[in-house]
């Protein structure tokens, strides 16, 4: 008699496990990318690419393009439009034409992180122009245009030249108190997928846009670093140096970051006024003139004088980011973890930031000149 | 029904048990969302409303046991009746009774709600509750050493749940602690408020109590217990501060869970799938002592067979568990429980302390008198 409960038990919950809906993979459309456009009349223009996972299959994505009021709805009617149905567990990259980031993305990473099915760690971008244009990229050379952006995105995030742009961390600098997300921005150019820099958020608001030159500092200002590569362009009057073998003249210098810690100190509370400290490592790659690399002066003169350019760079950008009020190195957490009952709120940093008086100061190190010197 | 209480000698286990039993009760369902209650009044300091639950828990357990220590060998029940006599001691029990109930569906309903908002959207709550039910029963039946046992081997493999704290910490910002106590004393003390209901789980130790064989060492282990615990949920509360924005923290249901899903593994991408599914080998021993806890109250103050009252009270609770079905419910049976929760299991043992402790004297002066 024991007996026979102890397996009616068993039977039992043998019996629930077919609750669940289940989801074959060859019933379901992969969604890895989704692009918003703004149409004229206001409406959101969603474009999602499919993966297709039919190995016979000619082409590997399916691009649907709807109108719809809402991201959602956009979801909804590519599922009518769809043979199979559409699920976004696979989402990888979410991409904002400049119209639509304008007025905000909040109500789209509102509805991302509201669905327990789509990672994290996803990544936003803005794009220059259409992002059906981008995503409705013919070239042979790319089979799959959602795994490209992603890709693209991945290994220049991973190697620290862009700043990384997941949903997680977009979400983490438009909730905190002093400190403002930044996103890549994305643009099609002869066909190909190419990151033109990135852009400025304020309170999910698109204000404003850093080329990709400038973009690096931003990366390198935002946390300590171990990799990164950029060409700055010097004056060699120190030097006594010109690119003159070259027809454009600009002398101008290739490196590779081996190590850089920024620093942000408060000097002053009442006035607000910040160190920006920067210590780059650096190596030598590629310089356009010719150069004694093995004289401990010439590598202090080229030192100072790249140093001197980063100041330079570094001053104009952050002088642009207080002139649009976004704040892409968090000088308001550094003002808040530091000062005691600031009563800091978003609203009242956005408003003394631009008055902030921001003095920069690099330091830069050539650690090596490669195999040769 | 006689004050002292001393189970037959198979029913009982190892004071050691005491540390396993502490930390599995301690640790739930509440572990994965309990950031935002806190931080909703204790800012970026919520870290020290963790660190003051916990000094107070070793407060309270510490009393627990000394009222129980005064009896030699008695539950919670058996003092009562010691203490308030038969008629109000039995209503005194009835509570308690009825707040293990009370327990044992917060745990249920939500953790069927995670499951439902997580990975399961369409699945209905009687299924969930069914099967859970049927294993509480399962488990139930074995007995106390079954469910020791269960809960044992629960800690012992639950460890690796430990290792996803690293992977929020490439996300961690740990400036967002500072400055360190900026936040005002008042708020820091209602965070601990809120705190308590988390951490609950000790209070059965007054029923517990019993079944362990070398009584002068439960105390000893009973604190490690509460001490791993504390600092398993300070770790979870300083990395949550670190790797959220405040907006992100207070709007986030589950932060705990949200923080275990950027958890990559090569074969398995979204890690949160299994955790939320081992979760309930987690929150089983606690639905089981709370359960069992109440239905050894029933035998003890209203000489109700065990299996009767087993069943009345799962077929009781399986029928209530199916009215919960909006968040907005479910927020509204959390917020009860708090005060409940921090009355009954806080504020009642110190007194109960006290009352016994002079009813002892007060009979031993009589004896004496004699």
């Amino acid at each position: 008699m024991r007996q026979y409960k102890k397996w009616l038990l068993v039977f039992i919950i043998l019996l629930l496990t077919g609750c669940a809906k289940p989801k074959t993979l060859e019933k379901i459309g992969l969604v890895t990318t989704k692009g918003y456009d703004l149409e004229k009349d206001g409406k959101i223009k969603g474009s999602l690419v499919i993966l297709t996972v039919d190995p016979n299959a000619k082409q590997k994505t399916t691009i649907i393009t709807t109108k719809a009021l809402t991201a959602r709805g956009n979801r909804i009617h590519s599922d009518v439009m769809s043979s199979k149905k559409l699920l976004s567990g696979q989402l990888r990259v979410v991409l904002f034409s400049e119209a639509i980031a304008k007025h905000g993305i909040k109500p789209f990473t509102d509805t991302f992180v509201r669905d327990p099915s789509i990672s994290d760690l996803i990544y936003m971008g803005i794009v220059d122009g259409q992002t059906e244009d981008l995503l409705g990229i013919v070239n042979n050379q790319i089979p799959d245009v959602g795994q490209h952006i992603y890709k693209e995105i991945d290994h220049n995030v991973r190697w620290s030249l862009i700043p990384s742009s997941t949903l997680h961390e977009t979400l983490q600098g438009n909730y905190a108190v002093g400190k403002d997300p930044v996103l890549p921005i994305l643009k099609k150019t002869k066909n190909r997928v190419r990151i033109s820099g990135v852009a400025l958020l304020k309170d999910n608001k698109l204000v404003g846009k850093l080329n990709f030159y400038q973009s690096y500092y931003v990366r390198t200002l935002q946390s300590p670093l171990k990799s990164g590569a950029f060409e700055i362009p010097i004056s060699g009057e120190s030097l006594g140096l010109t690119g003159d073998h070259l027809p454009h003249k600009q002398l101008a210098v290739a490196l590779d970051t081996v190590l850089s810690n920024p620093k942000i100190e408060l000097i002053n509370k009442e006035n607000l006024e910040f160190n920006l400290n920067l210590k780059i490592n650096a190596r030598i790659q590629e310089i356009n003139a010719d150069i004694d690399l093995k004289s401990p002066k010439t590598i202090q003169l080229l030192e100072r004088e790249i140093a001197n350019q980063m100041k330079k760079d570094i001053r104009k950008i952050v002088a642009y980011c207080q002139s649009v009020q976004s704040d892409p190195f968090g000088l308001g957490e550094t003002y808040r973890s530091s000062v005691r009952h600031a009563n800091l709120n978003r609203k009242k940093w956005h408003k003394i930031y631009p008055k902030a008086k921001v003095n920069v100061n690099v330091k830069f190190t050539i650690a090596k000149t490669g195999i040769v010197e | 029904m006689k004050a002292n209480y001393q189970p037959k000698p198979p029913l009982l286990v190892n004071a050691f048990m005491a540390f396993y039993i502490m930390h599995d009760l301690q640790v739930g369902v509440g572990i994965n969302g309990f950031q935002r209650y806190i931080y909703m009044y204790a800012k970026h300091d919520s870290w020290v409303s963790v660190i003051l639950v916990g000094l107070l828990v070793h407060l309270i357990v510490f009393l627990i046991l000394k009222t129980l220590q005064l009896y030699g060998s008695t539950d919670i029940f058996g003092v009562h009746d010691d203490v308030f006599g038969k008629i109000i001691g039995k209503v005194f029990n009835a509570i308690f009774i009825v707040y293990c109930l009370y327990a044992t569906l917060i745990t249920l309903i939500n953790y069927i709600e995670i499951v439902q908002s997580w990975i399961f959207p369409e699945t209905p709550i009687w299924l969930f509750s069914l099967s859970l039910f049927l294993l509480m029963i399962y488990g139930i039946t074995g007995g106390i050493r079954v469910i020791i046992g269960i809960c044992f081997f629960n800690v012992i493999i639950s460890l690796w749940v430990l290792f996803l704290l690293l992977f929020p910490l490439k996300y961690a910002d740990f400036s967002q602690l500072l400055p360190v106590l900026d936040t005002n004393p008042l708020g820091i003390i209602k965070g601990t408020y809120r705190m308590t209901s988390t951490v609950l789980g000790f209070e059965l130790f007054f029923v517990l109590y019993p079944h362990f064989k070398e009584k002068s060492k439960v105390q000893l282990y009973s604190h490690l217990g509460i001490l791993i615990s504390t600092i398993v949920y300070v770790a979870i509360m300083v990395i949550s501060i670190a790797y959220f924005s405040p907006g992100q923290l207070v709007s986030n249901i589950w932060a705990t869970l949200t923080m275990f899903r950027i958890s990559k593994i090569p074969f398995i991408e979204r890690f949160e799938y299994v955790t939320i599914a081992y979760w309930m080998i987690i929150i089983l021993p606690n639905l089981m002592f709370y359960m069992w806890s109440a239905i050894r109250g029933m035998e003890r103050s209203f000489k109700v067979v065990e299996k009767k009252s087993l069943l009345i009270f799962s077929i009781l609770l399986f029928v209530v568990s199916l009215f919960f079905k909006t968040r907005l419910e479910i927020s509204r049976l959390n917020q009860l429980f708090v005060p409940i929760g921090f009355y009954l299991a806080f504020c009642y043992p110190i007194l109960l302390f006290f009352l016994a402790f002079i009813k002892r004297k007060w009979k031993s002066n009589k004896e004496q008198a004699l």
